[in-house]
């Protein structure tokens, strides 16, 4: 019954610190390129927090399983380990997946995206959420396979 | 003389077609239990021994020769049969649990020497965990599917005819009835015959998995069962689980037929099952 009460708590805190810091990085960069904020830039700056979401439910299954795990064998470095090094490496894919979906969505207009944005031009800022929420869907399932090979398997029990 | 005999075959083809009736292979691919069978000092009482060689889920042979004790085997015939079922209304679940728990409670299996006999190969072959998991499935999965029921033989399921024949047969077509209560084989049982169907191989799989301290758990649902192990990762084949009251993964395993993997869904709908036991 600990074991998933810190299970639950680390995933609390890793979470809204995961949500809070890409929430802030992306105002950030927002206010940095657009001086002002339209209703193209909330859809692209709203769908990439959406994007940044589904990864986070993914990786926090594979957190959940491995912390639980490692809970159960009394390995607490390691378990709080994985959790942190599972949400710093989605936290830094999602980010990633961000800029390079601004490349994606360059190669489809001649204009650049950033003044478009500034434009208003909404459908090329709904072309860039659909492009980051597919993009996340088909890869956050692979990103986790790929981080669950380094949860370890028990050791044979006997 | 040809043209006759091409007429007579396609009559018989035809013959076949409409009456339904299909021959079904009748070749065991197991050795006969022997008629005779002497008191072996080792083991402490009459036995005999039983060679398995089969192929792992990671595609390597292995080999496992163990006895057999007929005078255990008689003691968990006797413990089935003798079954006292309960007198208050379960459901399917609590009934089914409440009769594998018989089965396992009655006569202590697996035995140590078959016990050991795992341990030794995997020790051998130096696997791991994921690795002894698949060995020790896979000997159960290459054991071919007999039906076993609490009614007489032969019967139809699903379409596919079961001979009134309890041999291990090549076609897994084979059918053991009047197994009462229930119609599944107590794991002592399903080692002597190397017969069983769903519930047959999951309660033995999970008698042997739970000597060797794997974390492993029956589930039952749409007239089916299945053995699910608990992983701390998504299994490499599948990842279709069951989760227990705490929200702990079982990744489903699927015993009666060859080459399927751990997580690997055999069509069935999980919300509709039930772990059994735990």
């Amino acid at each position: 019954m600990l074991n998933e009460w810190v299970d639950l708590g680390t995933l609390t805190i890793l979470s809204i610190f995961y949500l809070f810091s890409f929430a802030r990085v992306q105002s950030n960069f927002f206010d940095k390129y657009l001086e002002e904020k339209n209703a193209a830039i909330l859809i692209v700056f709203g769908s990439s927090l959406l994007a940044a979401g589904i990864n986070l439910s993914h990786i926090s299954d594979t957190s959940s399983d491995a912390m639980r795990f490692l809970l159960s064998q009394n390995d607490w470095a390691r378990s709080f380990g994985f959790a942190l090094a599972f949400f710093a490496g989605m936290w830094i894919f999602s980010y990633l997946l961000f800029r390079i979906t601004f490349l994606i969505t360059g190669f489809l207009t001649p204009e650049s995206e950033l003044n478009e944005l500034r434009k208003n031009n909404i459908e090329i800022a709904l072309v860039h959420a659909i492009i980051i929420l597919v993009l996340s869907f088909v890869l956050a399932p692979a990103m986790t396979r790929i981080a669950s090979h380094f949860v370890p398997y028990p050791t044979l029990p006997f | 003389m040809k043209k006759l005999l091409f007429w007579i075959f396609l009559g018989y083809l035809i013959y076949n077609l409409l009456s339904g009736e299909e021959e079904v292979d009748e070749t065991t691919v197991r050795p006969p239990i022997p008629e005779e069978v002497t008191f072996n000092e080792a083991t402490g009482c009459k036995s005999f021994e039983k060679n398995w060689t089969w192929n792992s889920l990671d595609g390597v042979t292995y080999e496992m020769t163990f006895p057999v004790c007929q005078e255990l085997y008689d003691l968990s015939v006797n413990s089935r049969e003798n079954i006292s079922l309960p007198e208050y209304e379960l459901s399917d679940t609590e009934y089914a649990k409440y009769i594998y728990e018989q089965l396992l409670n009655s006569v202590e299996f697996p035995t140590d020497e078959f016990a050991e006999g795992y341990k030794k190969l995997i020790d051998e072959a130096n696997l791991d965990y994921m690795g002894a998991l698949n060995l020790i499935i896979s000997s159960i999965q290459a054991i071919p599917y007999t039906l076993i029921i609490d009614g007489n033989c032969p019967f139809v399921l699903k379409g596919i005819k079961y001979i009134n024949n309890c041999a291990p047969l090549e076609s897994g077509q084979g059918c053991c009835g009047n197994i009462q209560p229930f119609g599944v084989y107590s794991p002592m049982e399903f080692l002597y015959h190397e017969a069983g169907d769903c519930d047959t191989r999951t309660v033995f799989a999970y008698a042997v998995l739970k000597k060797l301290g794997f974390d492993a758990v029956v589930i039952n649902g749409e007239e089916h069962s299945m053995l699910a192990v608990h992983l701390p990762k998504k299994p490499d084949a599948g990842s279709d689980h069951i989760k227990d009251p705490w929200g702990k993964k079982y990744y489903i395993w699927e015993l009666t037929g060859m080459d399927w993997g751990l997580g690997v869904n055999p069509d069935v709908n999980l919300d509709k099952w039930d772990i059994v036991l735990p």
